[in-house]
């Protein structure tokens, strides 16, 4: 399977690696060459120099071959020409890119379809709903939903003082209803067992029915309460995104203050944003932030362009006394240093963008997908179907590659955190977690051409 | 540096080696010859190295410095274990002698150490041929193309073996690009041997010949190279392999799936087939003038061994050091240019020169113009000022290391043409030199240091200079 990735940034790197690494035959076209060679250097996948948007570019690259095309450069208009181009060459699947709402919205003149765009992404829009997901699990440090939101997977970092550290996973008072899945450690993901030990600074994924979860909070030395008022530095898209979703969202019941230094943005969000207190200042002048009382408030949001600014005023909101400090950083090398500063979630709009490409690429019986600590692990949802091999088995038979494991099995209303001796019934949904390696043997067990 | 990485993919590359040797020993089987034994001995050995070393390592992450590392310790290693048969067998008198006829065997050079080859076991014949059709396209190539999960990794090591500007992908994965290069050199090299076939060869001849002439290697089975033979026929279907050997494999890929246009619109190609033409006219006249009788068999001769000394294919239809020096000297320059980059040939390859041609010019140019903003460009694209000044100091290396290769042999008692015509033929992987080395002798006179240092040479211009050199600097080993 041929796939054609135009634009070497951030995400189309990562999508490329992900993609050869699976398995697919990669093509990555961008006309900066520096981002091309780091490309070349690095991944198993063929690198073309020129304009995406050009058909004879995209010949060279062996489109007529491909089955889809992934655009993610910079700008909006060349993704959807590369779109538009590659469905005249017969590309089954295009994704593009795009963040204006100029293009293919649902009440704009030139739809998708015309454009020729399976799915857009706006990666502004993916982050701040990845945003809005852990303000409203406030102990959680990562949140993802499956099976239609009846079941949720929930990160919880261990603090220092918490109750289970030392523990054995075995000897957790967790209820029948949920499941650690996955424990991430110095970098690493580990897939545990009944005899991994819990400790500081670990973080722990459980999964489990939407909402029972709760209590997991108090376990591991965090307070569970409800956030009511969030700051968020910065007054970019991503920013605005939230702002507007916390608006919309009226009865999350969320009160939000914007920092913005930029003036005239101030005005502009001020006038686009009704139920938002927009701030003209630095989020950074410690001053500013104490003046309007950041540290009494519950969340706060460092979303601004710059990385470093970010970290620097998550770490001063901590300071403050703000509950929870959420930043965006789109260099996911900064990953360790963040969580070591004691911020508690990092968003990354880049990787986000990526995970969320990824999931189209996946076979047609997987529900959803959700990727953990940069692709350490993943999380798949499949749909069982009667002609697939795993049905009707004991888990325990079931020759699953080493580190995967069963996290529940949704059949109709009922969650089951399975045991070796259950079996996935053809119809059910299982959501299974596993390393990245080994994704594809996994898929086997569930695929239906066998 | 991750030494267990390296540890392991060295190991695996000793095992394609090993099982390589089996090859040789059908064919001694076959013969039941003498060297049996020798090729039990030397495949144990060699496999059980090669399984070891993969044992006691651990597979891990290729970075470009590891690449280095694996391609240029590959060489030396795979021509280490590669000379156990020619010392089992006693085909090589001494260590030095064997590794000498490896290395020039694995770098398609061709340079021989045998007095009479005729004498040796039909299964070290066949291993002698058969590490020049492996070192033609690239043992790590090969490796690259057997061992899929490299990832970013094969990239690193293809670049590190792989001829010329750029190490092109013909696929998107580098295995596959691996694997369709070794495809279409197979392919040719099977449609050679039938040709040879039908020129009269039998089997055996025609598979070694199929096998060296490929590589633009140019060991042959028989004491006077393809003298032996005496028949146009044969002479003409090698030139044109050779030919064809001495082209970019990328552009033959894409000539054969459809896009010959691109073949003769090729810059580098045109190039290439200009100076054969310009050559072979020069040296034929001066031939006519000097040598022979008749302008058909000056033509003959002239053509064969220009494209001979162009590809680095050690063959000889005539023997050249009887010449007119003028024809001598051409050949001793084309031997400097060699194929074009990405073919099986040795030498600078003529996208270099080029460029140096081109860059020279536009030295010139500016002398006219000062404030001139002129872009190197080559067939209508721009080459980046970077790209132009990797070819200057690739350049200047390989002339510094002939100067130095020929002042060294001096030092050995040879005469200066020798010494400059065996310092050229082993950087450039030609094979036989002028001189004492000339067409019809061999290198077995020289004293073991010596044919130690020119394996060196031979090493350093199979893996282009950069490979190996690199990792002689300071800078190398302090990076971590």
């Amino acid at each position: 399977m041929r796939v054609l990735v135009i634009g070497a940034g951030e995400v189309g790197f990562y999508i490329a690696g992900r993609l050869s690494e699976e398995g697919k035959d990669v093509v990555v076209i961008d006309r900066n060459e520096k981002a091309l060679q780091r490309v070349a250097e690095t991944l198993d996948v063929m690198t073309i120099l020129g304009n995406g948007g050009s058909a004879r570019v995209l010949e060279q690259a062996g489109i007529r071959q491909a089955t889809m095309l992934i655009a993610v450069t910079q700008s909006d208009e060349s993704n959807v020409i590369a779109c538009m181009l590659a469905k005249k060459f017969g590309v089954a699947k295009t994704v593009a890119r795009v963040r204006g709402d100029d293009f293919g919205g649902r009440d704009n003149l030139l739809s998708n379809e015309e454009l020729g765009i399976d799915l857009t992404i706006n990666p502004e829009r993916v982050a701040a709903r990845e945003i809005i997901k852990l303000l409203k699990t406030p102990a959680a440090t990562e949140v993802d939903y499956f099976a239609d939101n009846k079941v949720e997977m929930l990160g919880f970092r261990v603090h220092d003082e918490a109750e289970i550290v030392g523990k054995k996973v075995r000897e957790l008072p967790l209820s029948r209803e949920c499941l650690i899945v996955a424990i991430a450690r110095n970098g690493d993901v580990v897939i545990p067992g009944g005899d991994d030990v819990i400790s500081a600074h670990d973080t722990i994924f459980v999964l489990g029915k939407t909402g029972s979860l709760a209590g997991v909070g108090w376990w591991v030395g965090q307070q569970e309460e409800r956030i009511r008022s969030v700051a968020i530095v910065g007054g970019g898209r991503i920013s605005f995104q939230v702002a507007a979703m916390l608006q919309d969202y009226a009865r999350l019941g969320i009160h939000a203050t914007l920092i913005e230094e930029d003036e005239a943005r101030c005005h502009e969000l001020a006038e686009a944003l009704g139920n938002v207190l927009v701030i003209h200042g630095n989020g950074t002048d410690l001053g500013l932030l104490k003046q309007e009382g950041i540290g009494s408030m519950d969340a706060f949001i460092a979303a601004t362009k710059n990385d470093e600014v970010n970290i620097l005023a998550g770490v001063l909101g901590k300071h403050l006394g703000v509950k929870k400090s959420i930043v965006m950083v789109n260099r996911a090398d900064y990953d360790p240093v963040v969580e070591a500063l004691g911020i508690d979630a990092a968003i990354h709009p880049r990787l986000l963008t990526a995970n969320t490409i990824l999931k189209l690429v996946r076979k047609g019986n997987v529900v959803s997908t959700a990727i953990l600590k940069e692709g350490k692990a993943e999380v798949i949802e499949f749909e069982a179907l009667p002609q697939s091999p795993i049905v009707n088995r004991r888990l325990a038979d079931v020759p699953f590659p080493r580190g995967t494991i069963v996290g529940a099995i949704v059949r109709g209303n009922r969650i089951i955190i399975p045991r070796g001796q259950d079996a996935i019934l053809p119809g059910d949904r299982a959501i299974v977690f596993t390393l990245p390696d080994v994704v594809a043997s996994v898929e086997k067990h569930f695929d239906a051409a066998r | 540096m991750n030494l267990q990485a390296v540890g392991n993919l060295l190991g695996r590359l000793l095992v394609i080696v090993g099982l390589s040797m089996l090859l040789p020993l059908l064919w001694a089987l076959h013969y039941q010859g003498p060297d049996v034994k020798a090729f039990f001995l030397s495949i144990i050995i060699t496999l059980g190295a090669g399984v070891c070393l993969c044992l006691g390592t651990k597979a891990g992450e290729i970075g470009h410095r590891e690449g280095f590392v694996v391609a240029a310790f590959g060489w030396i290693l795979a021509a280490a274990f590669g000379s156990l048969p020619f010392l089992l067998a006693g085909a090589c008198p001494s260590l030095a002698d064997a590794y000498f006829e490896t290395m020039s065997g694995f770098t398609t050079t061709g340079a021989t150490i045998l007095t009479d080859i005729e004498s040796m076991p039909r299964g070290i014949l066949f291993w002698r041929s058969l590490t020049q059709w492996l070192g033609g396209m690239g043992i790590v190539v090969l490796f690259v193309a057997v061992f899929p999960k490299l990832g970013g990794g094969g990239y690193q090591l293809f670049r590190a073996e792989v001829p010329g500007l750029s190490a092109d992908r013909l696929l998107p994965r580098i295995t596959e690009t691996a694997k369709a290069l070794w495809a279409l050199y197979f392919s040719l090299t099977l449609v050679l041997t039938v040709l040879l076939l039908l020129g009269g060869m039998d089997l055996y001849d025609a598979l070694n010949h199929g096998l060296t002439t490929m590589a633009t290697g140019g060991y042959s089975t028989r004491n006077a190279s393809i003298r032996a033979f005496n028949s146009p026929y044969i002479e003409g279907v090698i030139t044109l392999f050779i030919l064809v050997a001495g082209t970019n494999f990328a552009l033959l890929y894409y000539a054969l799936r459809g896009n010959g246009w691109s073949l003769l619109r090729d810059t580098e190609f045109r190039f290439y087939g200009g100076m054969l033409l310009g050559a072979t006219a020069l040296v034929t006249l001066s031939n006519r003038l000097g040598a022979y009788g008749s302008l058909a068999s000056s033509l003959r001769y002239s053509l064969f061994q220009v494209a001979a000394a162009m590809t680095g294919a050690g063959f000889t239809a005539a023997d050249y050091d009887l010449w007119p020096a003028f024809s001598k000297g051409i050949l001793l320059v084309l031997m400097f240019m060699g194929g074009c980059g990405g073919s099986t040939t040795g030498g600078i390859k003529q996208i270099r020169v080029l460029m140096c041609l081109k860059y020279a010019y536009r030295e010139l140019y500016r002398l006219i113009h000062p404030r001139a903003v002129v872009p190197l460009r080559l067939g209508g694209r721009v080459v980046p000022e970077g790209t132009a000044s990797g070819v200057m100091g690739f350049c200047i290396f390989y002339l510094a290391l002939f100067v130095i290769g020929a002042l060294t042999l001096t030092a050995f008692g040879l005469d200066m043409e020798s010494s400059v015509g065996a310092a050229a033929a082993a950087l450039g992987n030609v094979g036989p030199g002028a001189g004492m080395v000339g067409p019809t002798d061999n290198y077995g006179f020289l004293p073991s240091p010596a044919k130690l240092f020119l394996s060196l040479l031979m090493l350093l211009g199979r893996l282009e200079i950069f490979t190996v050199l690199v990792l002689l600097t300071r800078e190398f080993h302090r990076a971590g």
